[in-house]
């Protein structure tokens, strides 16, 4: 069994200072890139890629419950000793604490502790404040925007929020408000956000806007020159893929087609949701689907709803997908799961270079979608410090 | 194709429509082997780029033809009649002259089958390659059995191109079967036909020979589209028209993050259309896909599923109960899904069914057989595929506003 760790995205004080210096270096990035990036050649043949960036349609958006703009900090648990601790390493002064304590009238209420910080506290906090606190924070679900936070994996708050609705003065509020999570930027403070929004129709766009993610729109570039016979081989998964056959023969013969969308070399259920967020009939099993349900659904025409079951598809993945070493084929199951307990926390499918398709969750807000392997793993080490990494293929 | 349904109705406006293909002045008069990528007129979908495809069946399929059961069988005109005079009517009115229908019905050529009663003649290569395309078209229909392994009763259907338009790109056949199999290829109003595979086996020589032939025949000219994106593109616009009133949303999201992305010139239809049909476009039928039994999906299947997150089975059985209480007729302008029925315009009966993309632009499935596969053909195309009759009516229609997810 091959296993290879990632660095673990740690925050500690040694690196603050560096770290400020990246993040000043990714916001002043150009709004765009207008050439699309390239993968690394290889037998999935000449790929090129422009990154997307996926709202959720307002059916969906409409679902988000607006929060109050008052912000709240959850400390289950701890003792306001402790939380004091915390708040100092978070390089929040004495006279905010203070403040923060009598707002938050800690001195009547009983555990656990809910502080509700002024909205100028929160904001006159810096990115390296909020790293530190924000940790500490987002173990419990009752903090819900911490817990889960808006990932902004390019670094790029303006280009991320780019032909959005959103006022530039919100965006650079957001801006003003994100934080460096592994490579990429972080932003929890909703409700210091609604503080400065008037208007509900701004406030709707900007519900919606940061459901953004970023997906990926994948092309093959083909020309005469193009080793067909071994690009079929490679995407056609073998018997699984045949019905792809026909229209591979097609592209190899027309002199007409210069691009191919990388969703015709999907098998049929990724390419029925390549880049959508879960229909409402998706949830009708009374939960919509995971990343188990998303990864080993992947080469079935017809979705088996059992691998909605997590202990199911773990014992599937175990008794008929065995670990494999590089080369990686299309469709291989990457698993990544926790360096102690060995749990599986996450699977996706391995697409081509570094690309895989994977559903981050169960939530409607979660589309299927195409990613660069770095960018999941920085995603999955917001909760996870150092997963484990390894890939799978189903034993013939 | 199988009709299954009798219904009769036409808007005057589309009447016209109708009335127009068959005159054949709404339809495209490009020369099949001179497709080069095109686009449509601009609309509210924006503008689409399509370039030529010809999807080709599997081995797979191919080898389970039951034409390659007997391939070195000679042709043999099996005809019901109750004497040899009857025979000699069917053939004279097929036109044939008075000494060849002498000779096709001596008893050197022309045998009574004792299990079947059925009259059966050899009519030699000779024969069969003098024949007219009127000819073939006015017999072979009558020839025994009458089931649809019978090339001559459910003969192979070629695009009104007829071969040439499907074997632009390497066929592994020599010119000379191309050209027979266009010699031999009929008409029937404006489709074309082709029912001589026995002539055609009889001239190859090896089983992997048979197999390509069958493959090329089986050929299906599929259309590549992509929608153009550029700074004229207008959002709202093109939202409102691949959205579909509600019935599409789930492709939104792509559409609104492709037109932010600057760099993104083309963007696959694929990722606009609903989700059945994009996990089905430009594929075949599988045994383990949708489908029961030997019971596969067909033009109307696809056709009314092409809104359904998940097709319903029940559209495999009928689907008139269907059509009449949740489709009402589309007026202009005409709307993405808009559902395009072709009838016989004497009889009534469904021909074919097919969704409207954009433009003359349609998402089809041509037939139940798992050798047709899913594709994106124009609307002249797929009429001039089932113009069999001597007329037929083209109506589009559309689900009524409650039926919207």
């Amino acid at each position: 069994m091959i296993r290879f760790h990632f660095a673990i995205i740690c925050i500690s004080a040694c690196c603050l200072h560096s770290a400020s210096a990246q993040l000043s270096t990714v916001v002043s990035e150009p709004r765009q890139t207008t050439q699309p990036s390239k993968c690394a050649p290889g037998p999935w043949g000449e790929l090129e890629y422009y990154p997307l960036h996926l709202e959720a349609p307002d059916h969906i958006s409409d679902l988000i419950s607006s929060p109050s703009e008052r912000t709240s900090w959850h400390f289950p648990g701890k003792t306001l000793e402790e939380i004091d601790a915390i708040l100092t390493a978070a390089l929040i002064g004495e006279t905010d604490r203070q403040r923060i304590y009598s707002d938050s009238n800690v001195d009547l209420v009983d555990p656990p502790y809910r502080l509700y910080p002024a909205a100028d506290i929160v904001e006159s906090m810096n990115s390296l404040s909020r790293q530190s606190l924000y940790r500490h924070l987002s173990p419990w679900s009752e903090n819900r925007f911490h817990r889960h936070p808006f990932i902004i994996e390019s670094g790029n708050v303006r280009s991320w929020f780019a032909n959005s609705e959103l006022s530039l003065e919100t965006i650079l509020h957001v801006e003003k408000l994100t934080y460096k999570l592994g490579n990429s930027l972080a932003f929890s403070d909703v409700p210091a956000v609604l503080t400065r929004i008037n208007s509900d129709k701004e406030e709707r766009e900007f519900l919606r806007a940061i459901t953004r993610t970023r997906s990926l729109m994948l092309r093959m570039t083909v020309s005469p020159e193009s080793d067909f016979p071994a690009l079929k081989k490679y995407w056609t998964l073998g018997r699984k893929g045949k019905d792809l056959m026909s229209f591979f023969d097609s592209i190899s013969q027309t002199t007409d087609v210069e691009k191919v969308d990388a969703i015709h070399f999907l098998p049929p259920t990724p390419r029925k949701y390549l880049n959508t967020f879960p229909s409402l009939s998706l949830g009708m099993e009374g939960q919509y689907p995971g990343h188990f349900w998303t990864s080993l659904n992947f080469g079935r025409f017809n979705p088996l709803q059992d691998f909605d079951n997590d202990e199911y598809a773990t014992m599937y993945i175990h008794k008929f997908l065995h670990p494999v070493e590089k080369p990686y084929q299309f469709g291989d199951l990457v698993l990544f799961f926790h360096p102690v307990t060995h749990k599986i926390i996450h699977t996706c499918i391995f697409v081509a270079d570094d690309i895989v398709y994977t559903k981050n969750g169960r939530s409607p807000f979660n589309p299927f979608m195409l990613m660069k392997l770095e960018d999941l793993m920085g995603r999955l080490s917001i909760i996870h410090a150092e997963p484990g990494v390894e890939v799978r293929r189903k034993i013939e | 194709m199988n009709i299954r349904f009798t219904y009769l109705c036409l808007s005057p406006l589309l009447f016209c429509m109708a009335t127009a293909l068959k005159s054949g002045d709404a339809l495209r008069d490009d020369k099949p082997n001179s497709f080069r990528t095109q686009n449509t007129q601009p609309g509210p979908w924006g503008i689409i780029e399509y370039s030529r495809l010809v999807l080709e069946p599997s081995d797979h399929y191919i080898k389970l033809s039951t034409d390659l059961e007997d391939p070195s069988s000679e042709t043999v005109w099996a005809i019901l009649s109750d004497s040899p005079e009857g025979v000699c009517r069917i053939l004279a009115d097929a036109g044939f002259e008075t000494d060849k229908v002498a000779s096709l019905t001596s008893s050197d050529q022309m045998v009574q089958n004792p299990a079947t009663g059925w009259f059966e003649i050899t009519p030699g290569e000779k024969i069969i390659l003098e024949m007219t395309s009127e000819q073939r078209s006015k017999l072979y229909p009558q020839l025994q059995p009458q089931k649809p392994e019978n090339p001559f009763y459910q003969p192979f259907a070629l695009p009104p191109g007829g071969i040439r338009e499907i074997t632009t790109t390497p066929t592994g056949l020599s010119e000379r079967t191309i050209g027979l199999i266009e010699q031999l290829t009929y008409s029937k109003s404006r489709a074309k036909r082709f029912s001589d595979i026995r002539l055609i086996f009889s001239e190859t020589e090896s089983y992997e020979e048979k197999v390509r032939i069958l493959k090329v025949i089986g050929r299906e000219p599929d259309l590549s589209a992509r929608l153009i994106v550029n700074v004229q593109s207008d959002l709202p616009s093109l939202e409102k028209y691949w959205g579909a009133g509600g019935r599409n949303r789930e492709s939104l999201p792509m559409l609104r993050s492709v037109l932010a992305a600057e760099g993104v010139d083309r963007l696959d239809i694929a990722h606009l259309l609903p989700p059945t049909p994009r996990k089905l476009i430009h594929t075949y039928p599988t045994p383990w896909g949708y489908g029961i039994n030997t019971d596969m999906p067909d033009c109307f299947w696809t056709a009314f599923s092409f809104f359904s997150d998940d097709p319903p089975d029940r559209h495999l059985d009928f689907t008139t109960h269907v059509f009449e209480e949740r489709y009402e007729s589309a007026l202009p302008p005409f709307q993405f899904g808009d559902l395009i029925l072709i009838s016989d315009a004497e009889t009534g009966e469904w021909i074919h069914a097919c969704n409207l993309i954009a433009d003359e632009l349609v998402f089809t499935k041509n037939g139940r057989s798992m050798g047709r596969a899913w594709i994106i053909s124009t609307l002249p195309e797929v009429v001039d595929s089932y113009f069999n009759t001597e007329k037929v009516r083209v109506s589009l229609h559309r689900l009524k506003p409650e039926f919207l997810r």
